[in-house]
């Protein structure tokens, strides 16, 4: 049985830099296209917000639509609504999450050597705080509405948000510290070469 | 159709959908009301109808008019 040679240096070298040239470029692209659709979708959430909340449901009180009130129905259209467009925010900023990681892995490492791990912790690292910093805007946006529908909801909604958010910071911290591991560990054999 | 027309005919759309709902209910009630008991159908029912398309009105005119805006700034700042 014949066994794979490893690379050798000059071929790892270059096969690490097209991994770098590639993850470098599609990290811009897919920034660029993605920043658009997550600036409409939250100025969709907002104004439908202040739509609602603002004009439609004041206007709507008084008002029954065969027995059931209209601004419990609005409230629901509009909740509905809202999460459309928060789910559509976070599958974009996912995007442009795992684009940022992708440059942050570019930048901060050393240049041509960008390995898919190191990728992996920034991208982990990245959506775990954004996603906790998204979530609970988003809240905000909702808890009115929760409390509209039921008083405790909003409540529920909130508890359930913040155990996710230490698990998700957790992850993240996890991910920062294994590259922060790593880093030292190559740090400290390149210090021990010199000695 | 030009960009800027686009935009015109939008803003014009959502102002006279804000102004009805807003400035009319607020400081004209009376001739807000002599819409809806114009026509033939029961008020609440005309009321509900009237509001929820005024709410996807102003939603999707707003929208688009910043779709528009967006798109344009993004495609300039790429240019630039």
């Amino acid at each position: 049985m014949s066994e794979a040679k490893p690379p050798s240096k000059p071929e790892k070298t270059a096969s690490s830099k097209t991994y770098y040239e590639k993850v470098n470029k599609e990290s811009r692209a897919t920034l660029v296209s993605s920043i658009p659709s997550i600036t409409v979708g939250v100025v969709a959430s907002i104004l439908l917000w202040l739509f609602g909340n603002l004009i439609f449901i004041p206007i709507a009180e008084g008002i029954e639509w065969f027995g059931y009130p209209l601004p419990q129905i609005l409230t629901f259209i509009i909740l509905v609504g809202l999460a459309v467009f928060v789910l559509r925010i976070l599958v974009d900023v996912r995007r442009a999450v795992d684009a940022l990681a992708g440059l942050a892995a570019c930048e901060i490492g050393a240049p041509s050597d960008v390995t898919p791990t190191e990728v992996d912790h920034y991208k982990t690292a990245m959506r775990g705080i954004l996603y906790v910093i998204i979530i609970s805007l988003a809240f905000l946006l909702f808890s009115d509405y929760l409390a509209r529908i039921h008083p405790a909801l909003s409540g529920v909604v909130l508890i359930a948000i913040v155990v996710w958010g230490i698990f998700e910071i957790w992850r993240a911290v996890k991910a920062v510290s294994k590259e922060i591991r790593r880093y030292s560990a190559e740090w400290a054999g390149k210090a021990l070469k010199v000695e | 159709m030009k960009l800027s027309i686009k935009i015109a005919l939008l803003t014009a759309i959502l102002a006279a959908d804000l102004t009805f709902f807003l400035f009319f209910r607020t400081y004209l009630p009376q001739q807000y009301n002599l819409v809806f008991h114009s026509l033939p159908w029961s008020d609440n029912l005309e009321k509900t109808v009237a509001v929820i398309i005024g709410l996807a009105t102003a939603l999707l005119t707003a929208l688009s008019i910043s779709n528009l805006i967006v798109k344009r700034l993004f495609k300039s700042l790429e240019r630039g």
